[in-house]
């Protein structure tokens, strides 16, 4: 399998005046194309400092940290906006659509960040509503959506530019068991279907259960690393 | 959908604080526009008044005439350069003057006098000088020992309409002029009044008098409105085609009256200034509290693939929507309020004085300027107060934004 994400002793210490705190502590990692990866760990543990690091939200300390290929701490500024936007869809744990775009607008951002036709950009949502199980509400604003609903979105907004790469963070957290029960089992299902490699950081019991890899961080470090069959 | 769109809903996501800062845009506008209003309209009845009463828009010497007023600087009749005015649109009347200075005597009161030879029809048609008599008649159109006279020169003669008073002079042939003259009337006017020491008679009676048989000082012409004064001029230049003849527009004829209603209108600027302050305030309080408001947004924004530029460009497009719906407000409101002085005015206390003219009502006037500056000044204290701000949301950390409540 196409290795996609590799990290190599990835390190990231956050400093507050004197004091030093390090979230991750040499961390290497390398998932494939595909995967579906649940990054585990109690509060604290540098789990979402994980997903930061990959997605080049933040830089490492120390260490480096490699999507399909590049070394993410070599890009900067502008190239490093363009290459989330090519590369990684997120989904965060409160949603954060845009409030004041509609459901269609908001799955529509990232693919006129990308200088999609529009048209183009109307038949891709058309088809990811009807995936997402959201066809009929592509008008509604967000405030006019439920949590799961609202989640979808994010969902959609994530997967619809076909990223590789789908970082979700705690995507359930804010959901009811049987909402975040029915957001998964469409998320398994795209990443089936589209070979999409999804990567959660959790603390969701059923995300560890059905996820195909999992790993478990404490004080920053892998505590465990499990693949499924 | 597009940043655009964007930038306008987000206008509308606090809409009372869009409101409030709409408000202060529209009050800075406002206010401008009426100041511009008022001022130019003021400035506008006092030239009219001016040029009206004394200069025309336009005037015609011989060449240096108005650096040194000699009585042998003069145009000659027989030249005829009037014979091409009716050719220029622009000009309605025309009419030529003789002038030289005078003692004037009554009794034993004595007084220094400017003689001036006019042409009674044409002076009344181009200048407002036939009302301005307080008593008495006008001169009549055929030459006569006739004259009026400035209020304070009555006063200090102690001469009344149907009096006599002697004039002497010199003569441009060396002689000593000097004549009995009948005041058939008397001119308004109090101590400040240009007229008040002038002495009116007919053109012909004051080239007779004055050994000037066949030879005037002055053409004063009006035009249609002031503001063709240069370009009128120009044109007269061309026509007279003399070297040796100055034609000159009111401005420069009336130079100290144009240079400190000039640098009178220049304290505008200060209005605009302390308008331009209020209303970057109004927008400064809006920018930041959106962007700390927002600070969790801009870094979902930057997260999924929005660039620092884009980031920039919708604060700032934010705001530029904010202040043109603004400005689209205050131009009719404006337009309303400009309107209402335009037509009634504001009646004065006391009657002010501008280059000795009284004005009794402040009238406004609606220009193009009233309505460019202010949106000018709105749009741009709009443009360069968000710009930093702007910048700062564009520079947020995706990371650190995020964890902001």
């Amino acid at each position: 399998m196409k290795e996609i994400i590799r990290t190599e002793k990835v390190t990231k210490i956050y400093r507050t005046g004197e004091i030093e705190v390090a979230a991750l502590r040499d961390v290497s990692v390398c998932i494939n194309e595909g995967e579906f990866t649940a990054i585990a760990g109690p509060s604290g543990s540098g789990k979402s400092t994980f997903l930061n690091i990959i997605s080049g939200l933040d830089h490492p300390t120390s260490g480096d940290a490699y999507i399909s290929g590049s070394r993410i701490n070599d890009i900067s500024g502008t190239k490093l906006s363009d290459f989330r936007r090519d590369n990684i869809g997120f989904v965060f744990q409160s949603f954060n659509l845009i409030p004041v775009l509609s459901v269609t607008e908001n799955i529509e951002y990232v693919m006129l960040l990308q200088g999609i036709p529009r048209k183009e950009r109307s038949e891709r949502v058309a088809a990811i509503l009807s995936e997402v199980g959201l066809e009929g509400m592509e008008n509604r604003m967000p405030f006019q959506l439920s949590g799961g609903q609202q989640q979808r979105v994010a969902v959609a907004r994530a997967i619809v530019t076909s990223p590789g790469i789908i970082l979700a963070d705690e995507p359930t957290a804010n959901l009811d068991s049987a909402t975040g029960a029915a957001l998964l089992d469409m998320m398994k299902k795209l990443n089936k279907k589209k070979n999409m490699t999804f990567i959660f950081s959790t603390h969701d019991r059923n995300i560890m259960d059905v996820s195909r890899r999992l790993i478990v961080l404490k004080d920053g470090r892998i505590e465990k690393d499990e693949v499924r069959g | 959908m597009s940043i655009n769109k964007i930038a306008f809903r987000n206008v509308f996501r606090q809409r009372r604080r869009s409101l409030l800062t709409a408000l202060t845009m529209t009050g800075g506008f406002v206010l401008l526009s009426f100041s511009f209003s008022i001022m130019d309209g003021t400035y506008e009845t006092a030239i009219q008044k001016f040029t009206k009463a004394y200069s025309g828009h336009v005037q015609i010497h011989k060449r240096g005439y108005l650096d040194k007023r000699s009585i042998y600087s003069t145009l000659n009749e027989s030249d005829n350069i009037e014979s091409g005015f009716t050719d220029i649109p622009e000009i309605e009347n025309w009419t030529k003057r003789v002038f030289s200075p005078s003692l004037a005597f009554r009794d034993k009161k004595t007084s220094a006098a400017s003689i001036i030879g006019i042409q009674p029809l044409n002076e009344a048609k181009t200048t407002s000088l036939s009302d301005t008599l307080k008593s008495g008649t006008y001169l009549p159109e055929i030459p006569s020992g006739n004259v009026i006279i400035g209020e304070r020169l009555a006063k200090i003669l102690d001469a009344g309409v149907g009096g006599e008073i002697v004039l002497i002079a010199q003569g441009a042939d060396g002689s000593i002029a000097n004549e009995i003259f009948r005041v058939s009337g008397i001119l308004k006017g109090g101590i400040n009044s240009p007229n008040s020491l002038n002495c009116y008679m007919h053109i012909k009676t004051a080239q007779d008098f004055l050994a000037l048989y066949g030879r005037y000082h002055e053409t004063a012409i009006n035009l249609t409105h002031y503001s063709a004064s240069e370009a009128v001029a120009e044109k007269l230049r061309t026509l007279v085609n003399n070297d040796e003849i100055d034609v000159e527009p009111w401005e420069v004829v009336q130079k100290s009256f144009y240079d400190a209603m000039t640098a009178d209108k220049e304290g505008i600027w200060i209005t605009v200034t302390i308008l331009a302050v209020i209303v970057g305030l109004g927008v400064l309080n809006t920018v930041l509290m959106t962007i700390l408001e927002r600070k969790r947004e801009f870094g979902i924004l930057k997260a999924l693939g929005t660039t620092p530029f884009q980031i920039f460009r919708l604060i700032v497009q934010e705001m530029l929507t904010l202040s043109v719906l603004a400005v689209i407000l205050s131009c009719l409101l404006s337009l309303a309020v400009n309107t209402v002085f335009t037509i009634y005015g504001i009646d004065y206390p006391e009657p002010v004085s501008i280059g000795n003219i009284e004005i009794t009502t402040m009238h406004g006037i609606i220009t193009f300027r009233s309505f460019w500056v202010p949106s000018l000044l709105v749009t741009g204290t709009a443009f360069f107060v968000s710009i930093i701000p702007a910048a700062m949301a564009a520079l947020v950390q995706p990371v650190k934004a995020m964890r902001a409540s």
